[in-house]
């Protein structure tokens, strides 16, 4: 059966046993400063770069530049892909960068991460390494705190997908 | 719920004032659930999906994960020294299983 049909009884699965993992976790005492809620931003299903884009920017609009993105052209493997994002600021209480998305515009999920700066950041500065399935643009999305848009994308040839190297998990 | 070793840098010592640049790594799979192991059964999407960062007990740096990104998910990001105190790392499974660590750091005038 393809993915895609298989996903909604995998998702309904999913939720039972997170359902069940946090009945079980409870009693054993956890705290609350630690409890997180669950990622909003994480998709369920398969979607298109264009849904993902636009559930982010909500019909805001974007212009390019702004943003400093550091990733290599070529990456061997796409299991791990470096990647450091730069957006230039004084983060100061009253103009500084809010939100840094990261977009794989041809992954089966597109959204990556995000990351949510504060003026203590000091510097809106990240640096993670990517899962890419083929060779792709990185859409990569900033949002400052007087509510405008930044974007700035970069191509990376990927010569082995993520999604190719089944049986490897690494 | 089973146990992550994870591992920090933090500058033990700062200036007031100074920009400082912390990583954390935590060892975890990432399953993405597009993948079978050996024996052909499908593993499903386990996956780190949130990250914060507290700097004595204030939410200074978040972070949400998808599928998008590598096994054992690693960040570096920066904040400001400003008081002596403790940062917490704290990880959050998709699963409800939450991971922690600790780091001090002794800031000098």
């Amino acid at each position: 059966m393809p993915f895609h049909l298989l996903a909604p009884r995998r998702r309904w699965l999913q939720r039972l046993g997170a359902w069940g993992m946090g009945m079980s976790i409870l009693p054993s005492g956890l705290t609350q400063a630690n409890t997180l809620p669950p990622n909003p931003r994480l998709a369920p299903i398969e979607e298109s770069p264009e849904t993902a884009m636009q559930k982010i920017l909500r019909g805001a609009k974007s212009q390019r530049g702004r943003i400093e993105v550091q990733l290599a052209s070529v990456a061997e493997s796409g299991n791990l892909v470096p990647i450091k994002i730069h957006v230039p600021s004084a983060m100061t209480a009253s103009d500084y960068v809010r939100e840094v998305h990261i977009l794989a515009m041809r992954n089966p999920k597109p959204w990556a991460a995000t990351y949510e700066f504060t003026p203590r950041s000091g510097r809106a500065e990240v640096e993670t390494k990517l899962r890419l399935s083929d060779t792709q643009d990185i859409l990569v999305l900033a949002r400052m705190s007087d509510d405008s848009w930044w974007h700035e994308s970069s191509h990376v040839v990927v010569s082995i997908g993520a999604c190719e190297s089944m049986e490897l998990r690494y | 719920m089973e146990t992550l070793s994870t591992r920090l840098r933090v500058p033990s010592q700062a200036r007031k004032g100074e920009i400082i640049t912390l990583r954390c790594i935590i060892f975890h799979a990432m399953d993405n659930g597009y993948r079978f192991d050996t024996q052909g059964t499908y593993i499903p999407m386990h996956i780190i999906d949130t990250f914060i960062c507290r700097y004595n007990g204030e939410e200074i740096f978040r972070a949400f994960q998808g599928t998008g990104i590598s096994a054992n998910p690693y960040l570096t990001f920066s904040v400001r020294a400003t008081e002596s105190g403790v940062f917490d790392f704290i990880w959050r499974d998709d699963r409800g299983g939450v991971h922690t660590a600790k780091a001090n750091i002794t800031v000098t005038a």
